[in-house]
C-alpha cells in the first residue's frame, strides 16, 4: 500500500514498524500479529472489539490510540493512553466527503493510509488539551490507517508514538494490524445488528404480564438449556384483564423455522384470536390450523406442544380455570390440603394436523390451592439415575402444598437443574416452571 | 445504621415474616424508608438480617424448607418494595451484571447487591439464580459490561464461580465476589481470581471506587488439585452415595436422627462433596471446618450425636482417598475434632 502524506514526509521508517523484534524483524511482527489477533478473539461487542483493539496497541505500538466507527449519527471515536487503560469516547457528526478534505476525513474517504500533524486530532477527541499533551511526550505526527472490511474503508485506527519518522512505503505490521482490527470490528457490527433482532424476538417470548390482580399469584421460572437457540424453546405468554387471565405455555419442536420466530408467531396466533375467544380450546384449534396450514410436509413443518389455560377469579381466595393441552406435560393440581392430582386432559401437538380435536377441563382452586405447568424439560430432564419424571415432580410439590407459589416454582426449578448437573457436560432442554395459585389463607 | 432501623421496626418486620404477611412486611419497609432510613441499611441490616435469622431456625430444625422458602418470597417482595424507591442513575458510573454462579441458588442476596450498586449510582442487570457460566460468557460478549458481582452463599458455588471469573477475565471486565461462602476475608475470592472482595453491601461503594479498569491475569490452579476437581466434579453422585452409605454404617443402629430420611442423608454427603471441591478450588482448608461447624448444629438439632459431622467428613476421606491425590490430606489436617 502507498501512503498519501499530508504533510512533507520524512526519510526515516515509522518507529511504530520497528517498535519490535528489530533485530528479527519478521519474527517480531509475527509476535506482534499473534499478540493482537489473541486479543481481538471473541470480541462481539463493538464496545468490547474497540476496547480490545485499543489496548492490543498501546502500549505495545504506540503511546495513544484512536478507533474511529460509525454510529448511527455520525463517528464514535474512542482513544486509549497510555496511563490506565481507560478509554475516551466522543460522538462526532458525519464528516463532508468533497471537497479538499483532511486527515482522518480524507482517509475515510480514500482508504489510503496518512500521516498528519498531531493537532489535526483536535476535532476527533474529548479532550482539547489531548494533542497538546502528545506533542508534549514527543509524538509530533499521527499515523491514520484505514479499517476496511467487505472492501469498504468504514473507520480509522489512528496509532502517535514518540518516534521521529514515518514514511516506509510498505509498513506491514500496521497495515496488517489494521487489517485484523477491521475484521473484528465488522464481525462486531454484524453480530451486534443480529443481536438487536434477536433481543427484540427474545423480550416478545419472555412471560409478559397482564395487571396484576389482588387474589392470582402467578410465579414462573424458565431457564434456558444448552443447546443452540434455534433448536428449541419453550415460551409463556401471560394475557388478559384484571380477574380473568389467558396462560400461555410453548414448547417448540425443533424444526427448520427457527424456534424463536415460530414461538413469536404461536403467540400473535394466540393473542390475536382470544380478542374474539377466549375457551383454551379453541385459541389452540386456531393456532393448530394456523401452524398446520403454514407447514409444507418435510420441509417447513412447524409442530409445538402447549397448554393453554383461561383462569377466572370467582371470589377473593378462589379461582376456576379452564385448560387444554396439546402434546405437553399434563399440569398437576396441587391442594393446601394434601392432594397431589394429574389433571387428566389430552390433546396432540399442535401443527401436526388440522382434524386434531382439543378437549377442555375445569379445574377449581380454593384457598392455597395451586395449579403446577411445566415444559417437557423437567420431566424427561436426564440425571442420575435417569429421567427426573412426574412421580418426583409430584413427591416435591406435595412437600410444598402450604408454600407460596414463587417457592413452590424455585423448588421445582432447583430440583432439576441439580439432577441435571449429575451428568456435566450433557446437553440440557429448556426448563419452565408456572405456578397459579391464590393468596394463601 | 440509620436511628431509623428501630428495634419496634425489626420486631414488626419480623412478625410479618413469621406469618407469611407480605403487605405488612412491605410496609414496614416503606414507613423507614419514609423516615430517612438507607435503602441499604433496610435491605442489609433488616431484610437480610431477618433472612438469617430465618436460616438459623431452619439449622435448628424449628421450621422447614418450605417455610423458609415462604419468608424468602416475603423479603423478595420487601428488598422489591425498596428497589421501587431507588431512582435509575440518570448518567450510570457503569453497567453491572450481577449474578449467582451455579449451583447457587440462593437469589435474595443478589437482588439486594444489585439495588445496593443502583443505589450508588450504577446500572444493573440481573442474571439471578444458578447462572451457567457459558450463558454469562454469552451476555458478556454481546454487551457492554463494566463490572460483574457474584454472589456466593453456599461452597458448592465456588468452583462454578472459578468458572465464571474466568468468563469474565477474558472478556476483560473485573469481578466483585462477595457472600457467606466466601468466608470473612479476601483470600477466597483473590484464589478464584476476582478482582476485589466485597465484605458486604455496605462495602461496595469503596471496593468499586478502587477496582481497576481491566482484571490482572487469573491465578493458576496447581495441576494436582485440578485433577482432585475433575474427578469430583465428574464422580460427585458416585462420591455422594459412596460417603452416605459409610456415613449411615458410621452411625450405627443408635446413631440415628431425624436426617435418616433418604433424600437428606445424599443431600448432606453431596453437601460434604462440593464442600471439598470448594477448598481445593480456593486453597483454604477452613472451608472445611466451617462446613463441619455448620453441619454439626444441624445434625444435633436432628438428633444425631455430636461427633455425626467429623463421622461425615471421616466417611468423605475413605470414599475419596484411593481415587484423589491431595483432597484425603487436606480434609485429614482440615477437620475439626469430633
Amino acid at each position: 500500500m502507498a501512503w498519501l502524506m499530508f504533510e512533507e514526509p520524512t526519510a526515516q521508517g515509522h518507529p511504530l514498524l520497528t517498535a519490535t523484534g528489530r533485530d528479527s524483524p519478521a519474527a517480531g511482527e509475527t509476535a506482534v500479529l499473534a499478540e493482537v489477533t489473541k486479543q481481538l478473539l471473541g470480541a462481539l461487542a463493538i464496545d468490547d472489539a474497540v476496547r480490545r483493539s485499543l489496548t492490543a496497541c498501546v502500549p505495545l505500538l504506540a503511546c495513544w490510540a484512536q478507533l474511529l466507527v460509525p454510529g448511527r449519527h455520525g463517528y464514535t471515536c474512542t482513544s486509549v493512553g497510555p496511563e490506565d487503560g481507560r478509554t475516551a469516547t466522543v460522538q462526532v457528526a458525519r464528516p463532508a466527503t468533497v471537497g479538499p478534505l483532511s486527515g482522518h476525513a480524507r482517509v475515510l474517504t480514500t482508504g489510503l493510509a496518512e500521516v498528519v500533524p498531531i493537532e489535526s486530532i483536535a476535532f476527533w477527541v474529548a479532550d482539547e488539551r489531548t494533542p497538546r499533551e502528545l506533542r508534549a511526550r514527543g509524538a509530533a505526527e499521527l499515523l491514520v490507517l484505514p479499517l476496511i472490511a467487505r472492501g469498504v474503508p468504514f473507520g480509522t485506527l489512528a496509532l502517535a508514538d514518540p518516534g521521529t519518522g514515518h514514511s516506509d512505503p510498505e509498513p506491514t505490521l500496521v497495515t496488517e494490524l489494521a487489517g485484523r482490527v477491521a475484521v473484528a470490528l465488522d464481525a462486531a457490527r454484524v453480530h451486534a445488528e443480529r443481536a438487536r433482532i434477536a433481543d427484540a424476538v427474545a423480550a416478545r417470548r419472555a412471560a409478559n404480564r397482564p395487571a396484576s390482580t389482588p387474589g392470582i399469584v402467578l410465579a414462573s421460572r424458565l431457564r434456558r438449556g444448552t443447546r443452540p437457540a434455534e433448536d428449541g424453546g419453550d415460551f409463556l405468554d401471560v394475557a388478559g384483564t384484571a380477574g380473568d387471565w389467558l396462560v400461555f405455555l410453548g414448547d417448540v419442536v425443533p424444526c427448520r423455522v427457527p424456534a424463536p420466530l415460530l414461538s413469536v408467531q404461536a403467540q400473535d396466533i394466540v393473542r390475536g384470536a382470544s380478542r374474539f375467544e377466549r375457551r383454551p380450546a379453541e385459541l389452540l384449534r386456531a393456532l393448530n390450523l394456523e401452524l398446520t396450514e403454514r407447514s409444507r410436509p418435510g420441509d417447513d413443518v412447524r409442530l409445538l406442544s402447549a397448554v393453554c389455560l383461561r383462569v377466572l377469579q370467582t371470589s377473593a381466595d378462589a379461582l376456576d380455570v379452564a385448560l387444554s393441552v396439546a402434546g405437553h406435560p399434563r399440569p398437576l393440581v396441587v391442594r393446601r390440603a394434601g392432594d397431589v392430582e394429574v389433571v387428566a386432559v389430552h390433546g396432540r401437538l399442535c401443527g401436526a394436523s388440522t382434524t386434531t380435536v382439543y378437549t377442555e377441563v375445569q379445574v377449581s382452586l380454593g384457598p392455597g390451592d395451586m395449579l403446577l405447568l411445566v415444559s417437557d424439560g423437567v420431566p424427561d430432564a436426564e440425571g442420575v439415575p435417569g429421567r427426573f419424571g412426574v412421580d418426583r415432580l409430584a413427591r416435591l410439590a406435595y412437600a410444598y402444598r402450604e408454600a407460596p407459589p414463587a417457592a413452590l416454582a424455585d423448588a421445582v426449578d432447583l430440583a432439576v437443574t441439580e439432577f441435571t448437573a449429575r451428568r456435566p457436560g450433557e446437553p440440557v432442554d429448556d426448563s419452565t416452571v408456572v405456578v397459579i395459585g391464590t393468596e394463601p389463607p | 445504621m440509620t436511628n431509623a432501623l428501630t428495634d419496634d421496626a425489626r420486631a414488626a418486620y419480623g412478625a410479618a415474616v413469621g406469618r407469611s404477611d407480605r403487605q405488612a412486611a412491605v410496609a414496614v419497609v416503606r414507613n423507614l424508608l419514609a423516615n430517612g432510613a438507607d435503602p441499604v441499611d433496610v435491605l442489609v441490616d433488616l431484610v437480610c438480617a431477618t433472612q438469617v435469622l430465618v436460616g438459623a431456625r431452619w439449622q435448628r430444625a424449628v421450621c422447614t424448607v418450605a417455610e423458609e422458602h415462604a419468608a424468602t418470597t416475603i423479603a423478595e417482595a420487601a428488598v422489591a418494595a425498596v428497589g421501587a424507591l431507588i431512582p435509575e442513575p440518570a448518567r450510570p458510573l457503569g453497567r453491572a451484571l450481577v449474578a449467582c454462579p451455579e449451583r447457587e441458588w440462593h437469589a435474595l442476596p443478589v437482588r439486594v447487591v444489585a439495588e445496593a450498586l443502583r443505589h450508588h449510582g450504577w446500572s444493573v442487570i440481573v442474571l439471578g439464580a444458578s447462572t451457567p457460566a457459558q450463558h454469562l460468557a454469552d451476555y458478556l460478549r454481546s454487551r457492554r459490561i463494566d463490572l460483574v458481582a457474584l454472589s456466593c452463599s453456599v461452597p458448592a458455588a465456588l468452583p462454578p464461580a472459578r468458572r465464571v471469573v474466568e468468563a469474565a477475565t477474558e472478556a476483560r471486565v473485573p469481578v466483585v465476589a462477595g457472600g457467606r461462602a466466601l468466608g470473612s476475608g479476601p483470600v477466597r475470592a483473590a484464589a478464584l481470581g476476582a478482582a476485589a472482595w466485597a465484605a458486604s453491601p455496605h462495602a461496595l461503594a469503596d471496593v468499586l471506587g478502587a477496582l481497576p479498569a481491566a482484571p490482572d491475569a487469573l491465578p493458576g490452579v496447581a495441576r494436582d488439585r485440578q485433577v482432585d476437581l475433575a474427578e469430583l466434579l465428574l464422580r460427585t453422585p458416585e462420591f455422594s452415595a459412596a460417603t452416605a452409605g459409610a456415613w449411615h454404617r458410621a452411625l450405627g443402629a443408635d446413631g440415628h436422627g431425624e436426617a435418616d430420611a433418604r433424600w437428606e442423608v445424599d443431600y448432606l454427603a453431596e453437601h460434604v462433596v462440593h464442600s471439598l471441591a470448594a477448598a481445593l478450588i480456593t486453597e483454604d482448608p477452613s472451608v472445611i471446618s466451617e462446613c463441619q461447624t455448620w453441619l454439626t448444629l444441624l445434625l444435633t438439632a436432628r438428633g444425631h450425636p455430636a461427633a455425626a459431622a467429623r463421622m461425615l467428613l471421616d466417611a468423605l476421606r475413605q470414599t475419596v482417598e484411593t481415587h484423589l491425590v491431595v483432597a484425603p490430606r487436606l480434609l485429614e489436617t482440615a477437620a475439626l475434632p469430633g
